[in-house]
C-alpha cells in the first residue's frame, strides 16, 4: 500500500475494497432518481478528495465543462416534453429535457469519479489477490504481464537508441522512415521476447511448475472489522435492491417530469447515502483520531 | 485422454453451458424488464458472462508453463507495443499484435491475449467504463482472426490483403463497439439520431486507429508471423 494517499479504506480486506467500487459503480449507473444522484455525486467526489487532496478538486474543476456539454447536448435529440423553453430550427428544446440531461451528466460524472478512485485504492497486486484462488492461470499470465510489460519498455528504448548509434534510425526523419524504424523495432523486441519466453518457461517446468497444487501468498487478511464491514455493506445493497425493487427509485423524466416520493426513497437514499459514505467516513475518522491522539502527545 | 482430464473438460463445459442457455437469456430478460436506461448494466454483464467460457476452459486445462509464458509476452508486446513507437505519438498498433496472435496460436490464444492485453492496459493508464467493451472487442478480433486466418481471408504471405482486413476490422467492429459503449454511457436516449451523432464523432478516431492497425499489419504480418510459427513449430506450444 502506498503511504502517499491517506486512504485507510485502502488498509481494509481488498475484497471489501472491490465489493464497495462493484457496488457503488453498479448502482450508480442504475438510479436515475435525483436523491440517488446526489448522493452519489456528492460522497464520489468527497471520496476522491480525501485520498488525492487538492488534485480531487482539480479534477472536478475539468469535470465541468463536461457536465455542461452533456447537459445542454442531450435536449437537442429528445423533444418530449412539455414545457417548451425555445424552439430551434422547427424543434422543441425542453425543460424535461434539459433536466434529463443534466441527470445523466450527473450519473456518467460520479461514475467517472469512482473510477477515479477505484485507479488509486485498486492496485493491480488487489486485483490479482481477489482473482487468484479462483483463477489460478489467468493470475499468473496476469502477473507475468505486469512485470513484462515495463521490461519490454526499456528493452524496445535499448533497440531505438542502438539503432540510432549505428545510423540506422534518426530523430529528425520524414514519417515513413520513422514509421518503418518503429515497426523493425517491435520486430525486434518481438524475437527478443519469444526466445526468452521459451527459455522462463523451461526454467519455471523444471523448478516444478504445475506438478503440484498452486500456493499463493498475499499481504491481505481478513480480520473481523472486514467481516463485520462486509455484513453491514451486503445488508445496505439488500436494502437499497428491495427499496428500488418497491418503486422508491423510480422517475420518470419525460414527457412528464414525475419524481416518486414515498417511504421507500427516504429509506432507499438514507441506505445509499450510508454506503458510499463509508470509505470517506472511514478516512475521515481516521484522520480526526490521528489528530486527538497527536494532541495529546 | 485421461479419464481425469476428461472429467475437467466436462466441468469446463458444464460452465459453459450454464453460462450461454441459462445466464445470458436471464440478464436479456431482466434488462429487457428493468427497461432502457439499464442498458449499460445488462450489456456489461453479457459481455462478462460471454467471456467466462473462454476463462473457464483455460482454467480447467491446466495449460503448461510455455503456454502461459507465450500468451502473457503476446498481452505484454500488446500494450508495450505503443513504447516501441513512441517516436510516433497516438500510434496504437494493439490491434495488429492481437490479430497476429489469433493467427499464429488459435482462438483461444487470440482472446486471452486481446481481453487481458485490454485489462492491463487499463490497469497501468486507468480504468474506465470503457474497460469491458475494450476486452470484450479486442478479445473477438483475436478469436475471429483465427477463423479468418483459417479460410485463408488473413494470409501472412499477402500482407496488402491483411492491411486492409485490419483496417476494417478496427472501423467497423471495434470502432462501432466502443462507441455503442459512449452511447450507452453518455446519451440520455438511445435513438437513432444520438446513435448516429456518436457514431460520426467516433468515425476520425476509429479511422486513425484503422490505419494505425493496417501500416502495422502491412510492415509486421510477414516477419512477425514467421516468428511465432516458428516457435509453435520448433517447440511445440499452442498446436491447434
Amino acid at each position: 500500500m502506498q503511504v502517499k494517499n491517506k486512504d485507510n479504506f485502502s488498509s481494509y480486506n481488498p475484497i471489501l475494497n472491490f465489493f464497495f467500487f462493484v457496488c457503488a459503480i453498479g448502482l450508480g449507473m442504475f438510479f436515475m432518481h435525483p436523491a440517488f444522484l446526489v448522493c452519489s455525486f456528492v460522497l464520489s467526489l468527497l471520496y476522491y478528495v480525501t485520498i488525492e487532496g487538492l488534485k480531487g478538486f482539480k479534477f472536478f474543476v475539468l469535470m465541468v465543462p463536461l457536465i455542461l456539454l452533456l447537459a445542454l447536448i442531450n435536449p437537442l435529440f429528445n423533444t418530449a416534453g412539455t414545457h417548451i423553453l425555445f424552439i430551434y430550427f422547427g424543434r422543441a428544446y425542453t425543460l424535461e429535457g434539459l433536466l434529463y440531461g443534466v441527470a445523466i451528466a450527473f450519473m456518467f460524472v460520479s461514475i467517472l469519479n469512482w473510477f477515479a478512485s477505484y485507479n488509486a485504492v485498486m492496485t493491480s497486486d488487489k486485483f490479482i489477490y481477489i482473482f487468484g484462488k479462483f483463477l489460478p492461470s489467468i493470475s499468473l499470465v496476469l502477473t507475468m504481464i505486469l512485470r513484462l510489460v515495463p521490461n519490454f519498455q526499456r528493452k524496445a528504448s535499448q533497440i531505438g537508441t542502438a539503432r540510432m548509434c549505428i545510423g540506422k534510425a534518426g530523430e529528425n526523419t520524414e514519417k515513413k522512415e520513422k514509421i518503418e524504424n518503429g515497426m523493425t523495432v517491435l520486430s525486434g523486441l518481438a524475437t527478443w521476447a519469444l526466445e526468452g519466453g521459451i527459455i522462463t518457461a523451461d526454467s519455471m517446468r523444471s523448478r516444478g511448475y504445475g506438478s503440484g497444487k498452486r500456493t499463493n501468498f498475499a499481504i491481505y487478511r481478513f480480520d473481523s472489522r472486514d467481516l463485520v464491514l462486509l455484513i453491514v455493506m451486503i445488508g445496505l445493497v439488500a436494502g437499497i435492491c428491495v427499496c428500488g425493487f418497491m418503486g422508491g427509485a423510480a422517475v420518470i423524466y419525460t414527457p412528464v417530469l414525475e419524481i416518486t416520493f414515498n417511504i421507500y426513497t427516504i429509506i432507499g437514499s438514507v441506505m445509499y447515502f450510508c454506503l458510499l459514505a463509508i470509505p470517506s467516513v472511514i478516512n475521515i475518522m481516521e484522520e480526526i483520531i490521528w489528530r486527538i491522539l497527536r494532541s495529546r502527545i | 485422454m485421461s479419464n481425469e482430464s476428461l472429467k475437467k473438460d466436462n466441468k469446463s463445459l458444464c460452465i459453459s453451458l450454464v453460462v450461454i442457455l441459462i445466464l445470458i437469456p436471464a440478464a436479456f430478460a431482466i434488462g429487457n424488464y428493468l427497461g432502457d436506461r439499464k442498458m449499460y448494466i445488462t450489456s456489461v454483464v453479457i459481455m462478462f458472462l460471454s467471456m467466462v467460457p473462454f476463462f473457464a476452459n483455460f482454467e480447467s486445462r491446466k495449460p503448461q508453463a510455455r503456454e502461459l509464458v507465450i500468451i502473457a509476452i503476446m498481452c505484454a508486446l500488446t500494450v508495450a507495443s505503443r513504447a516501441a513507437l513512441v517516436w510516433l505519438p497516438n500510434f496504437k498498433p494493439m490491434g495488429a499484435i492481437v490479430m497476429m496472435t489469433g493467427m499464429a496460436f488459435g482462438p483461444q490464444a487470440g482472446f486471452l491475449t486481446g481481453s487481458l492485453g485490454m485489462l492491463i492496459s487499463n490497469m497501468i493508464f486507468g480504468q474506465g467504463p470503457w474497460t469491458p467493451w475494450q476486452m470484450f472487442a479486442y478479445g473477438l478480433i483475436g478469436f475471429g482472426a483465427s477463423f479468418l486466418y483459417k479460410v485463408k481471408i488473413l494470409d501472412e504471405k499477402k500482407p496488402l490483403k491483411c492491411a486492409v482486413v485490419g483496417f476494417v476490422t478496427m472501423v467497423a467492429f471495434v470502432g462501432i463497439i466502443l462507441d455503442t459503449c459512449s452511447v450507452f454511457t453518455m446519451a440520455a436516449y438511445i435513438t437513432k439520431e444520438t446513435i448516429w451523432t456518436i457514431y460520426l464523432f467516433g468515425l476520425p478516431v476509429n479511422i486513425t486507429q484503422g490505419i494505425c492497425v493496417a501500416l502495422t499489419m502491412f510492415f509486421l504480418v510477414k516477419p512477425i508471423m514467421e516468428k511465432l510459427m516458428r516457435i509453435k513449430i520448433k517447440y511445440g506450444v499452442l498446436e491447434i
